[in-house]
């Protein structure tokens, strides 16, 4: 295998030699540090070439799949149907022919912007099976859905190669598997058919390269044939359960504040603690957070578990996500979750929330645009400084 | 492995537009043969009426709807004793299931009979039970009707008007295979909505 190092001193030697220019070997070492070579180069410089625009740019995608979910969930009657129809196939063909022209155009945040439209691509898909449902009064369940969301999300993730559809795809295959109502049995059509799935994705995964696709693929597997572990997490559930108001709230409360200390202990530059110790954070503040959420409404009001799940993203994004790619797309992960809780807890009052989600997404697309420009300008001075260095 | 990366990547250049088109025309095209399935039914197929009861909650996804429980979706009595004779399951299983209709005098749908087996004349609709096994006394059939999704301010007028006592009756239309289809709510005798097809 070919390391990077290796290839940035061919491009020194280019560079000696006068086969490329002093302007060409810059651009070609910062792409190779940027990862537009993404998957088949590991570079040691990319983690530390994280910039805020990619977050910035996947929050813009998630919230306008956001909106055309809540818009769709609307029923806006104002609207004929069919124009809501064609409004769903615009939709799913400006994302899939979005990100393939993204992609085309390359560059350096090239790879995030077209997984940011495949996302919106899916989410037409999905707003367009959910509005035939309202269109013809299906009564099915969203579980019941979930099989079609998994097949076409996953046809399409695998056409386009594309992570975040493969790992929307095995998710909605492990919602579904797990709802139907003999899950538990092992030796079924569903359950060859899911493992078979399962299978499928991990493959490609493989092939592409994708390693978060390949956790995904895990957990979905484990989550989709084990119904049973709900009823360990009951079982502790009832003991919680005897435990008085105060020493409940205060409990999640500590093992927060504790996740959130040994995040800001781990931070780079203050302990060379390796991973473990950044993650182990994570995972505690995770888990309290998830019992906030769970204790939402008789514990912790909405609003404080809320900003705690988006304060949470943030940290992890600005401590860690530099370092980290893993804690980075934790971050992102959990951002969506916490989007689409409160999406499920506030759909009662769905048209300002879609207007919420229409105009957060605004502001982060424009956000994005601002930081671009002003990275650009930066990159431009460096890159003119270096170039004078260098002569 | 690195030269592979390599090699691939203008050739994934070149096949990504043509690929992603091909994943828009197959999303679309699934939701499209979803459309084209439930207009067929309410095109061609027979209309019933049913007589409904109301609850109220909402989908995640597809916003508010009317939960309609219906007056044939419960069975008991000879209907259900009759079907139970012709299983051989002894264990509760998961099945599909045929009603015979025939309207009253009022025209609402009665039903005449439950049968594992399509008939082969007739008005009848298709539906799923969760549980059927030969000491069965009570059934429930779930027809796949249970839902009518409004906008917030319609569903709540209808919810309203269903638990002040006025009728509620779902035309509904069937077709050859028995599959049911929505296609108009009636509340005292007045037309409220009428599905097109599109």
């Amino acid at each position: 295998m070919v390391t990077t190092d290796g290839l940035l001193q061919q491009i020194e030697d280019w560079r000696n030699r006068g086969v490329i220019s002093d302007a060409v070997a810059l651009t070609l070492r910062s792409d190779l540090a940027a990862g537009a070579l993404q998957g088949g180069l590991q570079a040691p410089e990319r983690q530390n070439r994280f910039s805020f625009l990619q977050v910035l740019a996947v929050f813009a995608g998630i919230s306008f799949a956001a909106a055309i979910l809540v818009f769709i969930s609307a029923n806006w009657e104002a609207i004929p149907r069919l124009v809501r129809v064609a409004g769903i196939f615009a939709v799913i063909l400006a994302g899939f022919a979005g990100g393939a022209l993204a992609h085309n155009r390359g560059g350096r945040y090239g790879r995030l912007v077209e997984e940011a439209f495949y996302l919106v691509g899916g989410a037409g898909f999905v707003g367009g099976i959910a509005l035939v449902g309202q269109m013809y009064h299906l009564s099915g369940e969203l579980a019941d859905a979930m099989l079609v969301y998994g097949a076409g999300l996953g046809i399409a993730g695998l056409l386009v190669r594309s992570p975040v559809l493969g790992m929307l795809a095995v998710g909605a295959l492990a919602w579904w598997h797990v709802n139907l109502t003999d899950a538990a049995d092992l030796i079924s059509l569903h359950a060859l058919f899911f493992v078979a799935a399962m299978a499928v994705a991990f493959v490609a995964a493989r092939a592409g390269r994708h390693r978060w696709l390949q956790r995904a693929v895990v957990v979905a597997l484990v989550a989709g044939l084990s119904p049973s572990i709900w009823r360990v997490l009951e079982a502790i559930g009832d003991i919680y359960d005897t435990l008085p108001n105060m020493v409940q709230a205060g409990f999640w409360i500590v093992l927060f504040a504790a996740g959130i200390a040994m995040l800001s202990v781990t931070r780079r530059g203050k302990i060379a603690a390796g991973w473990v110790g950044p993650r182990l954070g994570f995972a505690v503040s995770l888990f309290a957070l998830f019992g906030m959420h769970l204790e939402a409404d008789t514990l912790f009001p909405v609003a404080v578990a809320g900003l705690a799940g988006v304060g949470l993203a943030l940290v992890v994004l600005f401590w860690h996500g530099a370092a980290s790619r893993g804690l980075r797309f934790a971050g992102y992960a959990l951002f969506v979750a916490e989007v689409l809780w409160l999406y499920g807890v506030t759909v009662y009052s769905l048209l300002g929330t879609a207007g919420f989600f229409f105009v957060l997404g605004l502001a982060l697309a424009g956000g994005a645009l601002a930081i671009y420009g002003f990275e650009k300008r930066i990159a431009a001075r460096n890159r003119k400084k270096e170039v004078g260095e260098g002569r | 492995m690195m030269s592979q990366a390599l090699a691939t990547l203008p050739d994934r250049k070149r096949h990504l537009l043509p690929a992603a088109l091909l994943a828009t025309v197959l999303l679309s095209a699934i939701i499209g043969a979803m459309i084209e399935n439930r207009a067929r039914i309410l095109r061609d197929g027979t209309e019933i009426v049913l007589r409904a009861q109301p609850i109220d909650p909402r989908d995640l996804l597809r916003g508010h709807y009317v939960a309609l429980a219906f007056d044939i979706a419960q069975f008991e009595g000879p209907l259900v004793e009759a079907f139970a004779k012709t299983l051989d399951e002894d264990n509760a299983k998961v099945m599909d299931v045929y009603v015979t209709l025939a309207p009253d005098a009022n025209g609402i749908a009665q039903a005449t009979g439950i049968s594992r087996i399509r008939p082969s004349e007739g008005l009848f609709i298709k539906g799923q039970t969760l549980y059927a096994h030969r000491q069965i006394t009570f059934l429930p059939i779930d027809f796949g009707l249970s839902r009518f999704y409004a906008d917030p301010a319609r569903a709540q007028m209808l919810e309203a008007r269903m638990r002040q006592g006025e009728v509620t009756e779902i035309v509904v239309a069937v077709n050859d295979a028995g599959t049911g289809q929505i296609k108009a709510l009636r509340q005292a005798g007045e037309q409220i909505l009428v599905e097109t097809p599109y």
